[in-house]
């Protein structure tokens, strides 16, 4: 049953009153225990999806639902994964874990072998007293990671997490994704701008376009592990963007033609 | 089925703007002049009934009897023949050259500090044991030394608010763009052309925010030194009314001041330094 | 000419062996300077140096008129009080106005029209409602100027607080009393640092200005006294090992200050420039 978004719509209002749709009428379906990304261009409201899975934003109509029932988004069991780190920097890497756990109510007595289990599973296990700021881009990114694993979330939701590392890091960083996905079963929802990285990670991709609306959904059935630079992978990408720009440009079209016929509410 | 999610982190600050804050009344000019009034109504309200509470117009003159006095201050001459617009075109007077003054030795040693090392490894220091004196005793020992008269004042709101205005144009100095110098130096840019080029459209901007500064100190101590033995000037007629033990006359004389110190602050010099400004906003 | 203009990454000046540091040369030629300016002047107006020593140290002995411990101690007790004073209310006023937009909406302007008040008139309309006081006249008119200045700094500090981090512990579910204790407190304590030390410093020259007026005892009313007799020797006598031991305190402040910057050196330029 997994995750359902039905019909979920949000508008934004801007400063001078204008409204602008940024999600609108969405529906779909990330199965439990898969590998989904959400992909689009800048604008498209992937983040605010994101977001208001993460319990962040309200939305304005349709609804939620996790395993059959429909559900407050602030009760999903998510751990979250931010573009930048997000780290207490005047806290070490443990106590940023510990910050977690007890916002979450995990009792004090489990945190020590939490925090040695999660830093294990991300390669820091060393770095348990280091400050952040001593730490590299990605170490502190795998750090953001293990936060969000440590509160055991069935629920992994990532925001760009990779997409300000150099490409080398973020290689190495995705592919230890997979790997600890592999292991621990969780369903990820992954935003990325970034077409390489999503048909390398998932399993299904769904594509939001900057009218708010997902144009396309498509299965990536390759078997794993998967080699970034494999032709068939590239192949997919290639066919994807075409889709995609060829969407883009309807668009355009589209939007063309209704303002030169008598204007959208602007 | 919408939900109510917004707000969990509990403060009104706490989640970004896109989660649809509206500011209802629109406008900055609208926003400005709420901001203005209801704190300034709000605080005229309790003013007046406190007064009225205390009736004792030497305790706490009330809003009234102050602005009613301000006004006629303003336009009637006192038994020497100056209305209030005199002492304040006094004030206002020394106000300006000294923060002039100031402006210029805060350039040329806020500069002068930022570029050149033996002036800074000699100076820097001194400069924050010169910010320990005292405003008092500087201006005390200037009316000692100068006799009294408009030098002294002009000499002891320099010296004592020059300081600060060396540091603030030195920080901003200071801050300029290192990679445009080093760019500037790549290209064997003369001194000269690093100056007009580089350095000269970074400071601009910035002197106007320190001439700000500068005369924001400078109107209070211009009025410090006047309290200490001039006879004309709003310090003055602070100091002639408290000997007299007249509040009343305190507050009429403090109501012009006032205005055109927030006048000048923020009807003139503030729009200025946005519009110089805008390039960087 | 050995001086010139040099940006500072391309600083290929090579510094040379200098035998004494350049900042005791300054106050060498500064100390010249007034030798010079005291030999065309009365020594009870400006005195040479020799005669300043002498007068500082029978000040500090109290071989004067005025027992030193006796009138430095009230001014320690009234800085105190309004320090604490405004800081307290001051922090807590900043804070408010920095995580509430509607208090800072309605607070700003009082607090800036407030802050254009010279103290002196603060001093005079003290005096004037309570008379000539121990303590009350002094500890208010501190608390009356300093404070805007404590709030407007703290107020600074706690609207720059990333957003982003409390989204991320909003993401958790954290309550208002973890993200106080972890991220505002920890977030706030280098400007609070750098508004206590801002704070002292005009505390205790605004004690010096009440005092002037309405004291019969203290720092201030001393050097009112030998102003009226134009004795500016005793005047500088008094107002030097005040300086000294303020600026020590100062220094103190500065030090605890930067340590506290230790995690977060993007900001300490920032909140140092806030005077």
């Amino acid at each position: 049953m997994g995750l359902r978004i039905q019909h979920l719509t949000k508008t934004f209002e801007e400063e001078d009153g204008d409204e602008f749709v940024v999600l609108d009428d969405i529906s779909a379906t990330v199965d439990e225990g898969s590998f989904t990304s959400i992909m689009g261009p800048s604008g498209c409201g992937k983040s605010t999806l994101l977001n208001i899975l993460a319990g962040l934003h309200t939305y304005d109509a349709g609804e939620v639902a996790w395993r059959g029932e429909t559900v407050d988004p602030t009760n999903l069991p998510i751990g979250y994964v931010f573009q930048e780190p997000r780290l207490l920097n005047w806290r070490s890497v443990e106590e940023n874990l510990t910050f977690a756990m007890r916002a979450q109510g995990i009792p004090e007595s489990d945190h020590d072998a939490i925090v040695g289990d999660v830093l294990s599973t991300v390669g820091l296990a060393d770095e348990r007293d280091t400050y952040p700021l001593r730490l590299s881009g990605g170490m502190r990114q795998r750090v953001g990671i293990a936060r969000a694993l440590a509160v055991d979330p069935e629920i992994l939701l990532m925001d760009e997490p990779f997409s300000d590392l150099d490409e080398l890091t973020a290689r190495n960083l995705r592919e230890d994704l997979i790997d600890l996905w592999q292991t621990t079963g969780k369903t990820i929802v992954f935003v990325t701008h970034d077409i390489s990285e999503a048909v390398f990670l998932s399993d299904e991709i769904v594509f939001l376009d900057t009218a708010g609306q997902i144009f396309n959904e498509v299965s990536i059935d390759v078997p794993r592990p998967r080699d970034p630079d494999d032709r068939d992978l590239l192949a997919i990408e290639s066919d994807l963007m075409d889709d995609f720009f060829d969407h883009m440009e309807a668009l355009e079209e589209e939007t063309a033609a209704a303002s030169t016929g008598g204007g959208r509410a602007d | 089925m919408a939900s109510e999610v917004d707000g969990t982190v509990g403060d009104g600050r706490g989640l970004p703007a896109l989660t649809g804050y509206v500011d209802g009344l629109g406008g900055r000019l609208a926003t400005r002049a709420r901001q203005i009034l209801v704190p300034l109504v709000v605080i005229g309200l309790a003013w007046y009934v406190g007064a009225l509470l205390l009736d004792n117009p030497n305790q706490l003159p009330g809003p009234v009897a102050t602005l009613t006095q301000a006004v006629e201050i303003l336009t009637t001459e006192d038994f020497r023949g100056y209305t209030a617009l005199y002492h304040l075109q006094l004030t206002l007077e020394r106000a300006f050259i000294s923060s002039s003054i100031g402006l210029v030795i805060a350039i040329a040693g806020g500069i002068l500090l930022s570029t050149n090392d033996l002036v800074e490894e000699s100076l820097g220091g001194w400069l924050s044991f010169w910010m320990t004196t005292p405003t008092v005793v500087i201006i005390l020992l200037s009316m000692v030394w100068f006799d009294f008269s408009e030098i002294a004042v002009i000499f002891a709101v320099v010296a004592a608010s020059t300081p600060f205005g060396i540091v603030n144009v030195w920080e901003g100095a200071k801050d300029v763009d290192v990679d445009l110098l080093t760019m500037a130096d790549a290209f064997d840019a003369s001194p000269a052309m690093v100056w007009r080029h580089v350095y000269l459209p970074h400071l601009l901007p910035y002197l106007f925010g320190s001439y700000r500064y500068i005369l924001g100190m400078v109107w209070k101590i211009v009025v410090l030194a006047e309290v200490f033995g001039l006879s004309a000037g709003i310090g003055a007629m602070f100091r002639y009314y408290f000997d007299q033990g007249e509040l009343l006359m305190v507050f009429a004389y403090l109501v012009p001041f006032i205005v055109v110190v927030l006048t000048v602050e923020y009807g003139v010099l503030k729009p200025l330094e946005t519009y110089f400004f805008r390039w960087r906003d | 000419m050995d001086q010139h203009s040099s940006t500072r990454e391309t600083l290929a000046r090579i510094v040379p062996d200098r035998v004494l540091p350049p900042s005791v040369v300054a106050v060498a030629l500064f100390l010249v300077v007034w030798q010079l300016v005291s030999l065309s002047f009365d020594p009870n107006t400006f005195p040479g140096l020799g005669r300043l020593v002498e007068t500082v140290v029978t000040v500090v002995t109290s071989g004067g008129r005025f027992a030193f411990a006796e009138h430095v101690g009230p001014t320690l007790v009234r800085i105190a009080l309004g320090f604490t004073i405004s800081m307290s209310v001051g922090s807590v006023l900043g804070i408010a106005m920095g995580l509430y937009e509607p208090v800072e909406d309605y607070t700003t302007a009082p607090v800036m029209a407030i802050m254009t008040f010279p103290a002196v008139v603060w001093a005079f309309m003290g005096i004037l409602w309570f008379g000539i006081t121990t303590y009350v006249v002094h500890v208010l008119v501190i608390v009356l100027v300093v404070t805007p200045y404590v709030t407007v700094n703290v107020w600074k500090g706690a609207e720059s607080v990333e957003q982003d981090l409390v989204e991320m512990a909003a993401t958790f579910d954290a309550t208002r009393r973890e993200q106080w204790r972890h991220i505002h407190v920890p977030h706030l304590q280098p400007f609070l640092f750098a508004s206590a030390r801002l704070a002292f410093a005009l505390s205790w020259k605004i004690a010096l200005v009440a005092e002037v007026f309405g004291a019969t005892e203290g720092v201030g009313y001393v050097i009112s006294y030998y102003f009226q007799t134009l004795r500016a020797d005793l005047i500088i006598a008094w107002a030097l090992p005040v300086m000294l031991l303020m600026f020590g305190v100062e220094r103190l402040l500065k030090r605890l200050e930067t340590r506290s910057f230790e995690w977060r050196p993007e900001l300490e330029e920032s909140a140092g420039r806030r005077a």
